[in-house]
């Protein structure tokens, strides 16, 4: 409670921070500065806090520095816990970022680092892009790739420590097909090497007399990840449009997925826009998962993320541009529905969200 | 080969559509960008990362997941 009060506290002073700021004189278009906080809950005894503080300046005439702040806060006493035997437990997570962007209006590369940590789990992250534009900027092309460390750790036990390293790379190309229409496509693969499993979780395994017994997970130590990616904004009316996109994704575990979303944006006036967003996941189980194991085998895992599921997510936001000044708040409803999880069939949740923006 | 494929496919891909810098008023319009709050963005992402067995395709990424 005293964490909770804390942070309470920390996010008002913040916000209060930075709406004073809005308040005061302009100093010219030099930076921005943005405060976002989430707050997610679903049925399965589980919320969490995020807020996030990013400083975007401009450094020289083609270059900006970046720097964001996130801090999660989690609080949860879902089914894997109970199955762990644990109680409820809560964890803070901070994630800090700092990041260079140069572009001459047709050739353009960032840089960022990412360090994140939280009680048991350590990672650092380095992402470098490149993009250019062609075809009298009808065409970009863009070129990213990074690398992840992660040294991942078990609550009360120092001597549990295992490394998971990752890296990736994601090939773009954004084109404008029409006054009216913009594209983009993109292919990424990545590749995670290392421990994969969690430390709490424990798999079932079919015992004699209809009994189960926990088995510490194990999962395979490679895993490599492709994703194609196909976004399409379309303007309708005079001031809309409807943006939809759509992903295929498999991976060397036996897991296939199908997302695919779209909303609509209506600006109503010269200061509003409000929008509504629905999106829609189809996902295969992993070759090695089963609820309930008929016997220990080399895998065992009871992560309901490598289940067969589906989920829903439908969303508002609306969003009130100023001169200086973006506010917007948004809501998100959703569902998760586990066809091979008998623990958790089903869940349900919501998500509300405010942000703020201001250019000094 | 596959260079000049490229290149025939994204000449006729641009050669036959795009926009003209006095035809992108609408593309310029904030509800035409695919990622105008990179923030908004990232939470969200973040949330289907941890949440679903899939990942990429959408930016972002890194910085652990807090889901150990």
């Amino acid at each position: 409670m005293r964490l909770q009060l804390s942070a309470a506290a920390a996010l008002a002073s913040l916000w209060m921070t930075v709406w004073a700021t809005a308040a005061a004189e302009p100093t010219g278009d030099h930076a921005d500065v943005a405060v976002r906080t989430s707050l997610y809950a679903d049925d399965d005894a589980t919320v969490i806090s995020t807020t996030s503080v990013a400083v975007e300046g401009r450094a020289t005439e083609r270059a900006t520095l970046r720097a964001h702040y996130v801090a999660d806060a989690v609080s949860s006493a879902s089914v894997d816990v109970v199955t762990a035997a644990t109680g409820r437990w809560t964890e803070l997570r901070s994630e800090v970022q700092g990041g260079a962007a140069w572009s001459d209006g047709t050739w353009a590369v960032t840089a960022d680092y990412v360090h994140s940590r939280e009680h048991d789990w350590a990672s650092h992250t380095v992402a470098l892009s490149g993009s250019r534009d062609l075809f009298q900027h009808n065409l970009t092309l863009a070129l990213g790739v990074s690398a992840v460390d992660n040294q991942v750790g078990r609550a009360g036990d120092v001597t549990f420590a295992r490394q998971q390293r990752s890296a990736g790379v994601d090939a773009r190309a954004v084109w404008v097909a029409s006054p009216r229409d913009l594209w983009s496509a993109s292919y990424t693969v990545g590749y995670v090497a290392g421990y994969q499993a969690s430390p709490y979780r424990y798999a079932l395994v079919a015992g004699p007399a209809a009994t189960a017994i926990g088995f510490p997970e194990t999962a395979p130590d490679r895993r490599l990840r492709h994703a194609v990616t196909a976004r399409w904004n379309h303007a309708v009316f005079t001031a809309a449009a409807v943006r939809s996109h759509a992903r295929v994704y498999l991976d060397d575990w036996g897991v296939a997925s199908m997302t695919a979303g779209t909303g609509l944006a209506v600006a109503l006036g010269e200061h509003l826009e409000v929008e509504a967003t629905l999106r829609g996941y189809l996902q295969r189980h992993a070759a090695f998962y089963q609820d309930v194991y008929d016997q220990p085998r080399r895998y065992l895992t009871a992560d309901r993320e490598l289940s067969t599921f589906r989920d829903v997510f439908a969303g508002a936001r609306a969003r009130w541009r100023g001169e200086r000044v973006v506010v917007d708040a948004g809501v998100t409803g959703f569902g998760f529905w586990f066809a091979e999880f008998e623990r958790l069939p089903r869940r349900l949740g919501v998500i509300g969200e405010l942000g703020l923006r201001v250019a000094l | 080969m596959p260079r000049v494929i490229v290149v025939v496919a994204a000449i006729a891909l641009v050669g036959c559509a795009g926009a003209r810098p006095h035809e992108r008023e609408r593309l310029a319009q904030p509800q035409m960008q695919f990622d105008a709050d990179a923030e908004a963005a990232a939470h969200e992402q973040h949330v289907f990362e941890y949440r679903e067995g899939s990942a990429g395709g959408y930016g972002g990424g890194g910085g652990g997941c807090g889901c150990n």
